[in-house]
């Protein structure tokens, strides 16, 4: 009932780009594009970091778990209950033979599917850290921790930021873009979010730009080729370039600018495109916002972009609750999501120059509250693309018994990787020297292995 | 000093007692409850008050401005001329008008509705204050419709009647009825939450006890009473509790589900209103380690382990300093100095009756304080915040209230897919923003945050300014009658001023700008009258106006 009022509305809004079927023809923004962008020509070397953020703290112990028969009754009986049963597990096997025993999530499916073609890693119990952490560090605390350890926003902010043990002052993303912007024509196209803003992408001069799942929208009223609304256009847009003494009118200004600017700008690239073919998955968000990422990429000639990392997320790990009945869901959704973008990316031939990767805030606690699962700490996260060494499980599994070796507070894994370390390989990925990285990552170099090799 | 610890108990009994043979349907009785009474105390009990002299229209424009869903010129002429003190204390005494009797009455039974009659009230409610500050409250004491609880529209109205009665009552009295608030046990799971069982390794679950003590009391990181926060050697805030304290808390809030719950495990049978109930069975009766090493010892009843622990939390000194600062930042500046937080955390400790955590009393020290009053002078390019972005269109409703009221079909629920934000629409517990969040550029590199800024980016901005233009120049009363798709603003009076651009100008300046409006804006708007220059192009003129000035840099703040 509202969708349609919605929609009437949004006529001013959307234009939905996917299947949209937009004419291409003369288009004088495009010919200025590409005649400005000949250095760009196809073949141009292209590289773009995709984070799908699984908000609220994925369980990775439902999607990748142990079945040696030891060790998966150890798993069993921490989990009780919420165990993935034996008959929900696809055999993986591994590339490098590191591993003879381990399930993967049936109810992600589709993505067991990359793996084994692999187009698709796996990184076993990746976490904040700040220097390599044993569960007798963590009690004694001899070793400087994260804080607010088990903390969803303080986690998530560090993840992001991954500048030591509190809040810094930016994003490693939007650190690396620093380096990354003098790539290419677009500056403000260097970071792009499909979920508004994120400490990811902010900071050292850095704002991403925020697209919407549904596209790109339309200023109501305001367009300065329509001869009614011209006065009005014109006049909005030079209140805007008004000299602004508050700060807050002043930022305020700044991201109307943008939005006017890139409406103008990008929306005459994006329509010059045909549709992409690929079928996007109904009713799934994450899907949507990765279709969109999958439009820009493909006018990245057009738009003369050689690197650029986007931002999506996806809702609802948080799964205090109902895990067993929420849990197949978020995965199938997941999957689904990831594996209609892996064939976007097939279709518009940028899949080597493109890798994916997931990231949340920790994992969750191997011990349930009868119904679900609390804050944890270590993760097991996925890398998918044409560029990512697949088919392999990369890291140490954990043990998963609630007094184990790795397990402290009644349940809470202990990472064996630094998620700082899996950025590292990431960003060496799109290019960035040696001396960049460690400046962007502060904390690498307590890590002996800056390179987990999941890329070529 | 004096603290009154409130016990919940007597409470606990008057929710029962109002709410007895109440089944969870819409009809609550509870929110006929008369809200707690604001205090008569003098707003001298905050240091540094400002005198209570008479206003000017500006003034009274930047105090209307801070404490109502938008300034109306009435109000301006109204409370100019009096000491800001009087407008303050009428405010606190009207009666509450409550989210569960708006959608009671209404005539729709719509997904969402709960949202058409917060805008009702937020643009015709005459407890503006109340319901201002009340807005604030639902953004500290997050619960959402976004997961889950959307389809219960009784209990989120409940839920929200519950912050309009404690808006001027008692912090520790809030947080007990938040505590068994159906609404909230949904939505952080504590119903349900139950002893441990240590042959099946369950835990109790732990989300409750977590978002109470990090978002609802004493946050993170132990504050100085002026906000700052007390860091270690490395620069890093020292927390103020660790994971075996929030465990402590999660063994306190076991034993409780829906007051009608026949199982305690998934109920078919739930209760959104009445507050939640003990199942003694169900509650851990073990020794309970909380905040600053206090003890609960083994043995206690679920209710007494519970009144204990919030005790515990609510005399914690982080409390002060952790509420009134969010509050300031929802109502008056987004960067308040530390003395003016410092000067409300007294109030807020101690108030002239030496009662803790009086909410009436800190918010009129909050209003009354000298950097509220006249912050803008001091530090004109940074003091005040950001404009919501439900705010920048209550503002506009409110500026020309439409004489024969809002029609009831109006439908505007959706609202959270455009502007990212809507009444009990958080997409999590953080709220919408972080009260830390801080734009990068000018912002950043000064060292100032901006949270309202975490939910305009180009796609949002494009959205709110086109709703804006929506809003004036497609719905005036000359266009249009308001209907269910639409409120058609009132220009009548500016229609009667059009033939004198100047007066016309001023009175827009007033309205919507408290007079603060650059020469600059002022001559693009003239010069964008004189474009529609046709004949009986009066009210596309007033419309053109409107638009230009609201959607404007200067009216995106309140300063």
């Amino acid at each position: 009932m509202n969708n349609n009022q919605r929609r009437r509305f949004l006529k001013l809004g959307a234009k939905t780009m996917t299947g949209a079927g937009l004419a291409l023809g003369a288009n004088p923004m495009l010919t200025l594009a590409q005649a400005a962008d000949t250095n760009f020509a196809d073949g141009a070397d292209y590289r773009a970091l995709v984070c799908v953020y699984l908000e609220g703290g994925s369980d990775g112990f439902s999607l990748l778990v142990p079945t040696g028969n030891a060790e998966y009754n150890e798993y069993a009986h921490s989990r009780q209950e919420l165990a993935v049963g034996r008959d929900q597990l696809l055999n993986l096997d591994t590339v490098s033979g590191n591993f003879d025993s381990l399930g993967f999530s049936k109810h992600a499916e589709p993505l067991y599917n990359l793996y084994q073609d692999q187009r698709l890693a796996l990184i076993a119990n990746v976490g904040n850290l700040i220097v390599p952490t044993t569960r007798g560090q963590y009690e004694d605390k001899s070793v400087p921790l994260p804080a607010q350890l088990f903390s969803h926003a303080d986690q998530e902010i560090q993840w992001q930021q991954l500048q030591g043990r509190g809040r810094g002052e930016h994003g490693w993303g939007a650190a690396a873009a620093e380096h990354l912007s003098s790539y290419q024509e677009r500056d403000y196209l260097t970071s792009v979010t499909l979920d508004g803003s994120n400490y990811w992408q902010s900071g050292a001069g850095q704002r991403p730009f925020a697209l919407k799942e549904t596209g790109l929208l339309e200023f109501a009223g305001l367009d300065k080729s329509n001869e009614w609304e011209q006065p009005r256009a014109e006049a909005f847009r030079r209140v805007m370039e008004m000299q602004q003494s508050h700060m807050f009118s002043s930022a305020y200004a700044d991201v109307q600018n943008r939005a006017l600017r890139i409406t103008e700008e990008l929306g005459a690239v994006l329509e010059s495109n045909g549709p992409i073919i690929t079928e996007q998955p109904a009713e799934n968000s994450l899907a949507a916002q990765l279709g969109m990422v999958a439009q820009l990429i493909a006018a990245r000639g057009q738009l003369g972009m050689r690197r650029q990392i986007f931002y999506v997320r996806m809702k609802g790990f948080d799964v205090h609750d109902h895990q067993n009945k929420k849990q197949p869901w978020l995965y199938k959704e997941l999957a689904n999501a990831l594996t209609y973008f892996q064939s976007t990316l097939d279709e518009i031939g940028e899949s080597d120059n493109v890798t994916t990767f997931t990231a949340s805030d920790f994992g969750r606690s191997l011990t349930g509250n009868g119904d679900g699962t609390d804050h944890g700490w270590g993760n097991h996260l996925m890398v998918m693309g044409g560029a990512v060494k697949g088919g392999d499980v990369y890291g140490t599994m954990p043990r998963m018994g609630v007094d184990g070796p790795d397990a402290i507070q009644n349940g809470r894994v202990v990472p064996t990787l630094a998620s700082t370390q899996y950025a590292a390989t990431l960003l060496k990925w799109m290019g960035l020297p040696d001396d960049q990285l460690h400046q962007v990552l502060p904390t690498l170099s307590n890590f002996q292995q800056p390179n987990l090799g999941f890329l070529a | 000093m004096i603290r009154k610890t409130i016990i919940l108990l007597p409470i606990l009994t008057l929710l029962l007692a109002a709410c007895s043979g109440g089944n969870g349907s819409s009809d609550s009785p509870a929110a006929t409850q008369a809200p707690a009474i604001a205090p008569a105390l003098p707003a001298s009990e905050v240091n540094n008050a400002a005198p209570d002299s008479p206003m000017s229209e500006k003034e009274a424009f930047r105090l209307l401005e801070q404490t109502s869903f938008g300034v109306r010129l009435n109000d301006i002429k109204a409370i100019s001329g009096n000491g800001p003190e009087l407008w303050l204390s009428e405010q606190m005494a009207l009666p509450a008008t409550f989210l569960t009797d708006g959608l009671n009455k209404a005539k729709n039974d719509r997904w969402n509705e709960y949202i058409n009659v917060w805008w009702r009230h937020a643009v015709n409610a005459d407890d503006q204050l109340r319901q201002r500050v009340a807005f604030a409250l639902s953004q500290i004491f997050v619960i959402s419709s976004a997961n889950g609880l959307g389809e219960e529209q009784a209990g989120l109205a409940h839920y929200y009647d519950t912050l309009l009665r404690h808006s001027f009552g008692n912090y520790r009295e809030l947080i007990g009825e938040i505590t068994l608030s159906p609404v909230m046990g949904e939505y952080l799971s504590m119903k349900g939450n139950h002893k441990p069982d240590a042959e099946l390794n369950l835990r109790p679950d732990e989300n409750y006890a977590r978002e109470l003590l990090q978002l609802f009391s004493i946050g993170l990181s132990m504050l100085n009473d002026d906000g700052t926060t007390i860091n270690d050697p490395d620069g890093v805030p020292l927390p103020t509790y660790d994971q075996d304290i929030v465990e402590g808390f999660a063994h306190v809030f076991t034993g409780w589900h829906f007051a009608n719950a026949e199982h305690f495990r998934w109920p078919k049978n739930k209760d959104f209103i009445d507050p939640m109930v003990a199942w003694p069975d169900m509650h851990d009766t073990g020794e309970k380690t909380l905040l600053n090493g206090f003890t609960i010892p083994a043995g206690q009843s679920a209710e007494k382990d519970l009144n204990d622990a919030l005790d515990n939390i609510a005399n914690h000194p982080n409390v002060g300093p952790f509420i009134v600062k969010q509050l300031i930042t929802k109502l008056v500046t987004s960067n308040p100095s530390a003395e003016y937080v410092s000067d409300v955390v007294q109030v807020f400790n101690s108030n002239a009756d030496g009662e803790r955590g009086n909410l009436g009393s800190t918010i009129k020290a909050i209003f009354m304080h000298t950097e509220a009053r006249d912050g803008h002078l001091k530090n004109p390019d940074t003091f005040g915040k950001t404009k919501e972005p439900l705010l920048r269109i209550t503002q506009l409703w409110r500026a020309f209230e439409p004489t024969d009221g809002i029609h009831p079909d109006f439908n505007y629920a959706w609202v959270s897919d455009e502007l990212q934000q809507a009444p009990l629409g958080s997409p999590s517990v953080f709220n919408f923003f972080t009260p830390d969040f801080s734009q990068p550029g000018r912002i950043r590199d000064n060292g100032f945050v901006s949270p309202e800024f975490e939910i305009l980016d180009e796609s949002s901005m494009i959205s709110l300014t086109s709703r804006l233009l929506a809003n004036s120049l497609w719905s005036h009363n000359y266009k249009v009658v308001g209907d269910g798709n639409r409120i058609a603003i009132n220009i009548d009076r500016e229609m009667k001023l059009e033939d004198n651009r100047d007066a016309l100008l001023d009175h827009l300046d007033l309205l919507l700008l408290g007079g603060r409006m650059s020469s600059d804006l002022r001559q693009e708007v003239s010069s964008l009258m004189d474009s529609r220059d046709y004949n009986n192009a009066a009210s596309q003129r007033i419309a053109e106006a409107i638009f230009l000035i609201m959607s404007s840099p200067e009216a995106a703040i309140q300063l």
